[in-house]
């Protein structure tokens, strides 16, 4: 049968030459767009080992001086400090709020600011991105991040001490020779201030786009009044369940009254879900995704077009040949076979054909949204797995796109009648 | 002779239904995103509300200051005051220079409505040339003035919208509301801005000297950086190009001045479509990556229908051969007969180009929250309370249309050029004894 198609398709080369053409086309530019669709969406896959449900994020602002509200008496460094603690007092004992955190610098997950800094032990150093919060607050409480081996961290009982979390894969960096390297002491670049390591933390994914990067967490013991309020941040998680749009605007006009203090009042509150929503949003990756999956949507919606037009012409004009082969005794599943076995070859040299120059531009150009220096675990950044992957995405959307093309002339001619074709003489 | 060839082509296109009907869906797909594309980009690029004088208009959206004896430190951001008010207010040449602060509570200012109705609304900063730079038209009032401006008054231009909102059908110039625990005056009220022109959008304007932080002197990097961006006008196209080189002098000679810093402009100011690629503030624009990209989705997005169309034009041609073998035994030429292909394919591309134009208008208005951000790597997200809306002038204009026609008579030739002339090529006996 396959030699038979393969002449058949020989013997109509000229109609077959512009559709193979095309097939060719679509593979290379679907395949182009595919590639930083699998990539985002593999990404985004990763485990992100935090917890965003429940959680919230509420930014303070300070009235300016020619504001009719301003209070010189609450100008000073020491009121703006007590007053700021006052509303993160205040936020605690709303009722729902089982854990609060101030995280200095926008150091929460999904945050579109970024500090990156150096991690030293000894002689290494190792590149961190750095999360900063205040000590008397309960980041893992907020966040739920878990330890290396699985398990919920607990808040540290003050001590008085700096203290550090590490990522499993910096502490291993850092400390290559020692096993158990909790209660170590480092520092960030600064040699008359060490942290002591509190824990090990599973890897966490700090931008939900991209992929996990090595992370500390630190600690700072107080409030100080330069950072605030725009440096300030408050994070906090409500009782499970309770968060929704009733819950935010209930809150945030039971709030707003009280966090009115000095010339302190509520900026914003959010929940945590549209902050990260707002996040992929604004680094264009949304808009990334949706331009490719149209784009995609409009080349497998020509490659039908193109398939159901060339295949129904074909079927018109091979009436007679349909009708002979139905007298000789061929079935009308054959015929539909026969049909639908046409159009997979003519698909699959297509492509071949096209995955071969894709294969050039690969060469030449790489992978899209590559990771610089990105972990071999993940298999976007494995190029083998990387190609065949995408390849196989890419031929079975054509594939498919193009049987569905086929299948409504296919079934057509499958029921034709030989009396009529046969007369068509 | 070429009604001859439309009413022939007329008559065919109704004999075969289906064949024309995917042919023009066919056309109209193709065209619908390209003029999508256009459109995305005309809003962007050319004159519309209130921003017409988008031609002669320059823009400069940010500084890259270095250190000089440690290259590596650098830093860049937006403008600050002072370096508007040194380099930029006061330019010769320019008809008016304006400069925009974005909203410092970032996006979260607030209007009391009463006491318990508080909304999030859209603000912008600026000063009293803001009004000669951009032309919005005012239903009833006037802008804020230099002398406001200047003494930081509390006065405040609104929308239609925001008008109603507040007042109702009341007469809002000379009322005033809260914005963010402040009392405001309205000194004007303005038709209606689209988010789709980032620039001046906004529901309310004040001027930037209201808030003093925006005014107060810096000492970071010799105080060149800060948070506003700047448009000048230019009085006439031709000294666009001009007012641009005197500011890079300017700038030219302060980095001569001095031996601490280095001011690198990355070629602004720039004409305002150009600007509309400066994404960051530290660097310009990568055009020959701009150009690969938009160069392969253009070319995919013709070629791709092309090949489509040429299978289906060269599969007609087989069926019309002996008609064009008793033209040719009568004498036409190839040149005429190849005419008439391309003419009454040329209704067919046509058809598809209307629908393709009405598929792109649904398009761009079930996607006009986010089809303009679709290409731009950092998008500022909509609030939900606001809704993106066309202006007539955006979609039913003449660069639309004429460009819409352009891509039907390319994506003509480029489909039945070669099915025809590979026909038009056989001999005649061979077009004359074909059966079909």
């Amino acid at each position: 049968m396959n030699r038979h198609i393969i002449r058949q398709l020989w013997n109509q080369r000229r109609a077959n030459g512009w559709i193979l053409a095309e097939l060719v086309f679509v593979t290379f530019f679907l395949w182009g767009v595919m590639d930083p669709v699998y990539v985002l969406l593999s990404n985004r896959a990763i485990e992100d080992g935090y917890d965003l449900t429940d959680t919230y994020l509420l930014r303070i602002g300070e009235y300016p001086a020619t504001h009719r509200f301003y209070q010189q008496d609450a100008a000073s460094d020491s009121i703006r400090v007590a007053n700021y603690q006052r509303i993160v007092d205040r936020i605690k004992q709303y009722p729902g709020v089982e854990a609060t955190v101030v995280t200095l610098y926008d150091s929460y997950p999904q945050s579109g600011s970024w500090s990156g800094t150096m991690a030293y032990h000894d002689s290494i150093a190792i590149n961190v991105q750095q999360f900063i919060y205040l000590a008397d607050g309960d980041y893992f409480g907020v966040f739920q991040m878990k330890t290396a081996t699985g398990k919920a961290i607990a808040k540290p009982i003050p001590t008085g001490e700096n203290c550090t979390y590490l990522t499993e894969d910096v502490s291993r960096k850092l400390f290559p020779n020692i096993a158990d390297p909790i209660g170590q002491m480092i520092h960030y670049g600064d040699t008359t201030q060490h942290y002591r390591l509190s824990g090990i933390l599973a890897p966490i994914q700090s931008r939900s786009i991209q992929q996990p990067v090595g992370l500390s967490l630190l600690s700072t013991p107080s409030l100080f009044p330069q950072g605030l309020p725009d440096g300030m941040q408050i994070c906090f998680r409500v009782r499970h369940g309770l968060a929704s749009v009733a819950f935010t605007d209930q809150f945030r006009k039971e709030i707003r009254p009280q966090l009115q203090l000095g010339n302190f009042y509520l900026l914003s509150v959010t929940d945590f879900e549209t902050v990260s929503r707002d996040f992929e949003y604004s680094f264009g990756v949304t808009g990334k995704l949706r331009l490719q999956v149209i784009l995609a949507s409009f080349f497998l919606l020509c490659t039908f077009l193109g398939m159901a037009g060339t295949f129904w012409l074909r079927c018109n004009a091979r009436r007679s040949e349909i009708g002979l082969r139905m007298a000789l005794g061929g079935s009308r599943k054959t015929i539909h076979c026969h049909f639908l076995g046409e159009a997979w070859m003519l698909t699959t040299t297509g492509f071949i054909l096209g995955l071969f120059i894709v294969f050039q531009r690969v060469c030449y150009d790489g992978f899209a949204e590559p990771t610089v220096g990105g972990n071999s675990i993940y298999l976007q950044n494995q190029p083998i797995p990387h190609f065949l992957i995408v390849s196989a995405i890419t031929y079975l959307l054509l594939i498919s796109i193009a049987i569905i093309g086929t299948w409504i002339p296919a079934t057509r001619a499958a029921r034709t009648q030989p009396s009529d074709a046969l007369r068509d003489e | 002779m070429i009604k001859l060839y439309i009413r022939q082509a007329w008559q065919l296109l109704k004999q075969n239904r289906l064949f024309s009907s995917i042919y023009i869906l066919g056309t109209g797909l193709a065209i619908a995103m390209i003029v999508t594309l256009v459109i995305i980009y005309y809003v962007k690029m050319a004159p519309v509300y209130p921003e017409m004088n988008r031609d002669r208009t320059l823009v400069c959206k940010g500084l890259l200051v270095r250190e000089r004896s440690t290259v590596e430190n650098w830093s860049s951001s937006l403008l600050s005051y002072q370096t508007v008010c040194d380099y930029f207010y006061p330019q010769k040449g320019a008809e008016a220079v304006t400069a925009i602060m974005n909203d410092y509570a970032s996006g979260h200012s607030i209007i009391e409505f009463s006491n318990e109705d508080v909304r999030e609304v859209q603000l912008k900063y600026t000063d009293a040339n803001f009004w000669r730079v951009f032309t919005f038209s005012f239903v009833s009032g006037k802008p804020f003035t230099e002398t406001d401006f200047q003494s930081a008054l509390r006065k405040a231009v609104v929308s239609e919208r925001m008008a109603r909102q507040l007042f109702g059908e009341e007469e809002a110039v000379g009322q005033t509301f809260v914005l963010n625990s402040d009392e405001f005056r309205v000194c004007g009220v303005v038709r209606d801005v689209s988010s789709l022109t980032p620039t001046t959008y906004a529901d309310v304007w004040i001027p930037y000297t209201i808030f003093p932080d925006a005014t107060k002197k810096n000492t970071n990097r010799g105080g060149m950086l800060g948070s506003m961006e700047v448009y000048i006008l230019a009085p006439d196209q031709e000294s666009v190009e001009r007012i641009a080189d005197e500011v890079r002098d300017d700038f030219r000679k302060f980095n001569f001045s001095q031996k601490e810093f280095f001011v690198q402009l990355n070629g602004q100011p720039v004409p305002y479509w150009k600007s509309v690629f400066y994404e960051y503030s530290s660097d310009s624009p990568d055009w020959v990556e701009l150009l690969k990209t938009f160069g392969t989705i253009l070319l995919a997005l013709l070629f791709i229908p092309a090949l489509n169309l040429a299978g289906m034009i060269s599969s007609r041609m087989d069926r019309r051969l002996s008609e064009l073998g008793i033209r040719k035994a009568f004498g036409a030429s190839k040149r005429i007969l190849l005419g008439q292909v391309l003419t009454e394919n040329l209704l067919l591309t046509g058809l598809g180009g209307i629908v393709g134009l009405l598929l792109s208008y649904g398009m761009v208005y079930f996607g006009r929250n986010w089809l303009p951000t679709l290409f731009s790597d950092f998008v500022d997200v909509i609030p939900e309370n606001v809704d993106t809306f066309f202006t007539v002038g955006m979609l039913l204009n003449p660069t639309v249309f004429i460009i819409t026609f352009a891509i039907c008579f390319l994506l003509n030739v480029l489909s039945a050029l070669i099915p025809a002339m590979s026909a038009l090529k056989k001999d005649i006996i061979y077009s004359l004894n074909d059966k079909r």
